[in-house]
């Protein structure tokens, strides 16, 4: 977490939650991503077509 | 044969105008005022200020689209609205200003049966002393803006790389500003771009916000499903800035901008300084500024407006605690209540209150977000008054049956945070409905189902799809109405 560069410790910084590598592999996945982007769009469009009548 | 006047060309306007000439044909006219030659898709204003799309890419000239569809346009500023007409004719009407080099500062008059009060926004950055976009702050509010951001942010990357240290602010530029989410993601493509650079050891970057907490945006935050819990979408927001390498300073409201310094106050009432090299604060909005003249010349502000300047509308705008909002005082029609004429969808409406939990420091000042009304809501409330409209005209039946409130309208909300089709990355949240229903959902405001917040490649590929779509879909290319708001 070299990038960190103005987060010190003990700050209230310091506290947040961080993504494990394999969170940070799944980002960026190529088949799970096609996935998710199909679920997204799926909800989205959900969104829109109830939300107004 | 009727006259509909649109006021405004932006996202809610623009879509009201386009669906009221396919609805009502040749037989009536559609006439659109605005003070830019240009539809801007202002979310994508973001790319253009970190150089990732051309201005060009992003807006395009009206007065083809127009011509086209058959709807008349004036590039010009609305300056009243006569919704009883004048002494000598009964008919409403509006005056405006030119913008247009050609005829700039002339004065037209244009009559109507309907008008669509569009307008969006004023930008008002003279509510924060010093906050001059392009001086000593920068922008992204407009196209135009975006650009100087850019030329001024490579300043502060050209000095990073040559190894000075720099400091970059982004966050809202004064106590009741909104529209976080466009802010916050600035600050993670400021942060995503450094890093490509190489230079992100050379850059701090601060998020400023007068949120409560972090991931409010505006909408008193959310709650999203993930890895088994349901979790405030302030870990959410935390957890992308902390890895963005990003700090903040929540609970601050601006109130001073000089070259290089902010000054802000916090709710618990101190005041401080941060200093920058680089900072792009979002203005607070208020109502464009039209004033609203009687039969007699009389003033009638009070019928069309709020104080603030939005336009008064169906919503319930009695005065009440933060514990009795209801998602029943948010508007459904658009319609202003005294005159059954005229509409205001997109942000020109006065909301009955905020979403968020008002929040006063201790010296008095309010900060917190006001209620955002952008992006979806904008098209949605744009399309429902163009329905609600071309029923009237073409039945004659004045029951609105279309309907649209923000606490039962969901909302996506893309928040890139990259560029590039395979190093891209969003933060991909939904929320519904917009204002929290506790009624329905008593333990969390929404619906937890539809509500989501996933960071990745796919939210990059959600926010260019709809880039693209949004453009087609203005520029009026095959099909352009089957696409949703």
């Amino acid at each position: 977490m070299k990038k960190e560069t103005n987060v010190k410790l003990n700050s209230e910084e310091f506290y947040a939650s961080r993504p494990l590598k394999s969170v940070k592999f799944m980002r960026r996945f190529i088949p799970y991503q096609l996935w998710k982007f199909l679920i997204i769009n799926l909800k989205v469009i959900r969104i829109v077509a109830y939300g107004h009548s | 044969m009727s006259q509909v006047v649109v006021l405004g060309a932006g996202i809610s306007g623009h879509t009201a105008a386009a669906h009221l000439k396919r609805m009502l044909g040749k037989k009536h006219n559609v006439v659109v005022i605005s003070p830019s030659e240009y539809y801007q898709w202002i979310p994508s204003n973001i790319w253009v200020g970190i150089g990732k799309m051309k201005e060009d890419q992003v807006r395009f000239k009206l007065d083809k689209v127009y011509k086209k569809w058959g709807i008349e346009f004036h590039q010009a500023k609305a300056v009243s609205i006569h919704p009883d007409g004048s002494s000598e004719s009964e008919k409403p009407f509006i005056i405006a200003e030119y913008t247009d080099p050609k005829k700039r500062g002339e004065e037209i008059s244009i009559e109507y049966d309907y008008l669509v009060n569009a307008t969006g926004p004023k930008l008002n950055f003279i509510g924060t002393e010093g906050l001059t976009p392009g001086q000593n702050t920068q922008s992204v509010c407009t196209s135009s803006h975006a650009v100087e951001a850019w030329e001024n942010l490579q300043k502060v990357f050209n000095k990073a790389k040559a190894g000075e240290k720099q400091k970059i602010l982004i966050g809202t530029g004064h106590p009741t500003a909104t529209c976080q989410g466009a802010a916050f993601e600035y600050a993670l493509n400021v942060a995503f771009e450094a890093r490509e650079r190489k230079i992100e050891d050379n850059i701090e970057i601060t998020w400023i916000t007068n949120e409560y907490e972090l991931g409010d945006f505006g909408m008193n935050g959310a709650f999203v499903k993930r890895n088994g819990y349901v979790i405030p979408i302030k870990e959410f927001a935390e957890s992308v800035l902390f890895e963005y390498g990003i700090g903040w300073i929540k609970r601050a409201g601006v109130y001073k901008v000089e070259p290089g310094k902010v000054y802000y106050e916090q709710l618990n009432g101190s005041k401080n300084e941060k200093e920058f090299d680089f900072a792009m604060l979002i203005p607070s909005f208020t109502g464009a500024g039209i004033k609203a003249i009687g039969k007699n010349g009389e003033d009638i502000q009070d019928k069309l407006f709020l104080p603030n300047g939005f336009m008064r509308v169906d919503a319930d705008y009695t005065p009440k605690e933060f514990e009795e909002y209801s998602v029943n005082d948010w508007p459904e029609t658009y319609q202003n209540p005294y005159y059954e004429n005229i509409f205001a969808p997109g942000i020109a409406f006065a909301p009955p209150h905020s979403i968020s939990r008002p929040m006063k420091s201790i010296n008095g000042t309010f900060i917190f977000p006001t209620a955002p009304r952008t992006g979806m809501p904008s098209g949605v409330t744009g399309k429902v008054t163009a329905q609600n409209i071309a029923r009237i005209i073409k039945k004659g039946d004045k029951t609105l049956r279309h309907r649209a409130s923000m606490g039962k309208m969901g909302a996506a909300c893309i928040v890139s945070a990259g560029f590039g089709f395979f190093k891209g990355s969003a933060a991909s949240m939904t929320v519904n409905p917009i204002v929290p229903d506790w009624e329905k959902y008593p333990d969390y405001g929404r619906n937890i189902r539809y509500t989501i917040g996933e960071m990745g490649l796919a939210g990059h590929w959600v926010k260019l799809t709809l880039h693209y779509m949004f453009i087609h879909k203005a520029k009026g290319y095959p099909l352009w109405w089957l696409l949703p708001e």
